[in-house]
């Protein structure tokens, strides 16, 4: 028997705003424990939760990437449970009125096909303080007690590993483009929980589900529910029932273990949260949230596709945030756009990682690699563009055409006659070398094109003169 | 429901860290004794599933949200001073694992 698997998502996201979910504590992700804390996040008797604007309005622009119906009434509740990560002995959340409902993305599919994947909801909450658990004590750091979260939550409509890799990954751009957080899954900015179970083709009813926690990369994700579903596939295959359970990602073995068996779901006791009175966004507030959202991941890959860059070189450039917009920078109005892509996606990027450095820490100005670029489209060759670079990189009070001065290079000819009257010299001081490329040596034309560079002393452009000499060759 | 005795109010202080004298245990045992009978009576009334909670006594909204300005934290030391034990600048407890 075939089994059709049955994914479904829960996404945490923290988001990057200043202060806090309903207090102004600091949100800074410092390493120094419990010094970003106020009275309210402490639960200190009297304090009172006040909502974060910025947390609305980057839940409104997620809610928007992911075509979803937005609440304008803005509504909390109070999750109860009794728990050393949160000091109010409840967490507010948005249980009954998620700010953003019934959306969808668009992913690719393993056979290539674009997939629609229904979102269900999107809320905003606060997040648990960060527990250390050693074997006889734990510690806790109140520092990340409230920070503004948003949990996403999918329909169970993904069918492997690498559609719901590529949800998240989806997720991910869109969240890190719009602001909203840097959307580390490494660092826990982005967390998810997986549920998966299997059900016989063709039936509707869902088997039992089996959810995975700690998983801290997509291709994780994907290898996980992978093993995931071959596990349960031969569970079933031999006659047995699949547990409810909570697994955890091994990443060593590339295997679910096991972390505890579910017994019956815990009630919360939601109520509505009296403390926070109903807030109405007015549709301008709703409708500017969405017109000042950053450009998204999507739409830049169009953008830089239109500027003549493959696929595959539009997402290298956007698969860091810093990248994009360096490249953006370099490449104003789309000037030699291509050309500086190309030096990023290669020379700069060796760079960086031959020095163990970012992009922000790259020191060569953004316009200079513009300016490069465009004595390379000029007729400067890569090599002679790549001494100047490097020149730049050593000397930061130095422009490109200061460095080609230093550097003493000129510009190589693409003059069709000048380079004819050299590769005809050539030709007829090397008969042998004709002979030799006519006899299908084809290293013969590496050499002539040598004596030429060589006669010329470095000046005509070796491309122009690789064309030349190949053209003449066919005529001999 | 769970029946409130004084069991259930010694147990339910001593969670939250406090603790009363055996009269005003008493005294609050009546007074849930009140509450269970009033809950009761509201229990019996049919259809009462179609009403949703009042939370707010009047339907009202607001549109105020916070400003993303961050203030000054408290001082650790201080933020700190009410835990029964710290290590390492971070409240220590007995492993709590959920």
């Amino acid at each position: 028997m075939n089994f059709e698997a049955v994914i479904g998502l829960e996404i945490h996201v923290e988001m990057k705003t200043r202060s806090k979910m309903f207090s102004s504590s600091p949100n800074s992700f410092t390493r120094f424990p419990n010094t970003e804390v106020t009275c309210f996040d402490m639960a200190y008797p009297g304090t009172m939760p006040r909502v974060n604007k910025a947390a609305v309005i980057n839940a409104i622009r997620v809610a928007n990437a992911l075509h979803m119906t937005i609440d304008p009434l803005v509504r909390f509740d109070r999750k109860n449970y009794f728990y050393a990560d949160l000091p109010k002995g409840f967490q507010i959340t948005q249980q009954f009125h998620p700010i953003g409902r019934e959306g969808y993305l668009e992913i690719k599919g393993r056979d290539g096909e674009l997939k629609r994947i229904g979102i269900e909801r999107i809320h905003m909450e606060e997040d648990t303080c960060k527990q250390l658990h050693f074997a006889s004590y734990s510690l806790l750091d109140y520092n990340r007690a409230g920070v503004p979260l948003i949990e996403i939550v999918s329909h169970p409509e993904m069918r492997n590993g690498t559609e719901a890799m590529r949800y998240v990954e989806a997720i991910r751009n869109i969240v890190l483009f719009s602001g909203t957080s840097d959307g580390k899954m490494e660092e826990g900015s982005l967390r998810c929980d997986v549920n998966v179970s299997l059900r016989p083709y063709g039936t509707k009813k869902f088997g039992t589900k089996v959810e995975i926690k700690n998983l801290n990369s997509t291709k994780n994700i994907e290898s996980a529910l992978d093993y995931e579903i071959l596990r349960q596939s031969a569970i079933l295959l031999s006659g047995g029932k699949v547990q409810q359970e909570t697994r955890r990602y091994d990443e060593a073995s590339g295997k679910t273990v096991l972390m505890r068996v579910k017994t019956d779901a815990v009630d919360y006791k939601y109520f509505p949260e009296p403390n926070i009175t109903p807030i109405r966004l007015s549709p301008e507030f709703v409708q500017n949230a969405i017109d000042t959202c950053p450009e998204l991941y999507d739409s830049k890959k169009a953008r830089y596709v239109a500027l003549g860059l493959s696929e595959v070189d539009a997402d290298i450039l956007l698969s860091s945030l810093a990248m994009a917009k360096y490249f953006e920078e370099a490449s104003i109005g789309g000037k030699f756009a291509k050309t500086v892509a190309n030096f990023l996606i290669s020379d700069v990027n060796a760079y960086l990682n031959k020095n163990g450095i970012s992009i922000e820490e790259f020191p060569l100005k953004p316009a200079y690699l513009n300016e490069l670029a465009g004595l390379q489209e000029d007729g400067f060759t890569h090599k002679q563009v790549m001494q100047a670079l490097n020149y730049l990189l050593e000397n930061q009070d130095v422009n490109p055409k200061g460095a080609l001065e230093a550097l003493h290079i000129e510009k190589q000819s693409n003059d069709d006659g000048l380079v004819l009257a050299f590769v005809n010299d050539v030709l007829a001081a090397n008969p042998q070398s004709i002979a030799d490329f006519k006899a299908g040596k084809d290293r013969a034309l590496g050499f002539l094109v040598g004596q030429v560079m060589k006669a010329a002393k470095g000046k005509v452009n070796p491309s122009a003169v690789s064309k030349v000499m190949l053209e003449e060759l066919k005529k001999r | 429901m769970k029946e409130i005795n004084l069991d259930v109010l010694h147990d339910a202080a001593h969670r939250l860290l406090f603790d009363m004298s055996e009269e005003e245990y008493a005294t609050l045992l009546q007074e849930f004794d009140v509450l269970t009978k009033q809950m009761e009576t509201i229990g019996r009334i049919e259809g009462l599933e179609n009403f949703e909670p009042m939370t707010f006594p009047f339907d009202c909204t607001t549109t105020y949200l916070r400003e993303d300005e961050p203030s000054v934290p408290l001082d650790r030391d201080l933020a700190l001073s009410n835990a029964g034990s710290v290590q390492d600048h971070q409240i220590k407890l007995p492993k709590v694992v959920g």
